[in-house]
């Protein structure tokens, strides 16, 4: 794993001397990512939104012990992945009583086949919340397999196992779709 | 068409990962407006902690004065319960008190010859 990029580092110690200002330019260099992160793990986008600015205000909190030789971006993706775990764990003792039956797609797009749709919710509600969440980072976000069980606690052969699940799980679905066609 | 045509070598499937983007992608750059306000929203969160890190700090001074006229109300009815209790046990004292047997062998002298009565008050303590 590479270091921070010199300008980055700079900003980093800016932050960590107190400058907000300098915090904001890593709010702003990485919160696609975290979101990305925040969402492969969360069922929607809103607590995907919730998960990322709880991080974010946690990584600020803990800039004092922030160790400015390793990735900012590793660090503040596991600071996501545990509050995105956290969102998740409150969302699930709220929604204890009416548990919804799909996984929810906030995105539509309005191109994607209702069938399609309809199959891969089926599919993913199907999938444990783990390889839900290793299969969106790796295959939608591109993180490695090390990576993902960084951030989200686990050993990279479980990540690696739980991906090849995943996968078999999803191409069933799907599958059958492709088939009918 | 032969599914496994579209599995890649490191064991992806091109229309699963596609099907996926569709849903769990992040709005990208396209939309910038939606950035710009997350991360402002981001900002604002941070700045209200900073700025009221002294929040809790004002609850305890708050609590303190609270718990500080509880204490002297408290101690207040304690006093004066203290008080009253003193007066009416030292006017029980007064009303309920067993004569004293010098008394008693003053005034008993039924029964007690003349002499034998006044010897008995005059030894008596």
């Amino acid at each position: 794993m590479t270091g921070p990029r010199a300008d980055e580092r700079d900003i980093m110690l800016a932050a960590q001397r107190g400058s907000r200002e300098a915090f904001e330019l890593l709010v702003r260099a990485h919160q696609q990512r975290a979101y990305a992160v925040a969402r492969a793990i969360v069922g929607t986008h809103e607590d995907a939104e919730d998960a990322v600015q709880d991080a974010f205000l946690h990584a600020y909190r803990a800039l004092d012990r922030f160790r400015p030789e390793q990735p900012f971006g590793a660090w503040l993706h596991r600071i996501v992945a545990n509050a995105a775990l956290d969102v998740g764990r409150r969302r699930k003792v709220r929604d204890a009583d009416s548990l919804p039956e799909s996984v929810t797609m906030p995105f539509r797009d309005p191109a994607e086949s209702d069938e399609l749709r309809r199959r891969l919710s089926e599919g993913l509600a199907g999938l444990s919340d783990r390889q839900r969440a290793v299969i969106v980072m790796h295959d939608v976000e591109g993180f490695t397999h090390a990576e993902i069980g960084d951030m989200i606690g686990m050993p990279e052969g479980t990540a690696r196992s739980d991906l090849h699940h995943a996968r078999v799980a999803l191409r069933r679905v799907l599958g059958d779709l492709r088939s009918e066609r | 068409m032969n599914d496994d045509r579209r599995i890649g070598a490191d064991g992806s499937d091109d229309e699963v990962t596609r099907a996926l983007r569709r849903v769990y992608a992040a709005p990208r750059g396209r939309d910038a407006g939606y950035w710009n306000e997350l991360a402002a929203r981001i900002m604002s969160h941070i700045a209200l902690e900073e700025d009221q890190w002294w929040q809790p700090f004002r609850g305890w001074v708050q609590g303190g004065l609270m718990a500080a006229a509880v204490t002297a109300l408290v101690v207040g009815l304690a006093l004066g319960r203290a008080r009253r209790s003193e007066a009416q046990l030292a006017y029980r004292t007064i009303i309920e008190t067993p004569r004293t047997l010098s008394l008693q062998l003053a005034t008993e002298t039924t029964g007690l010859p003349g002499r034998e009565a006044t010897l008995r008050y005059v030894t008596a303590p």
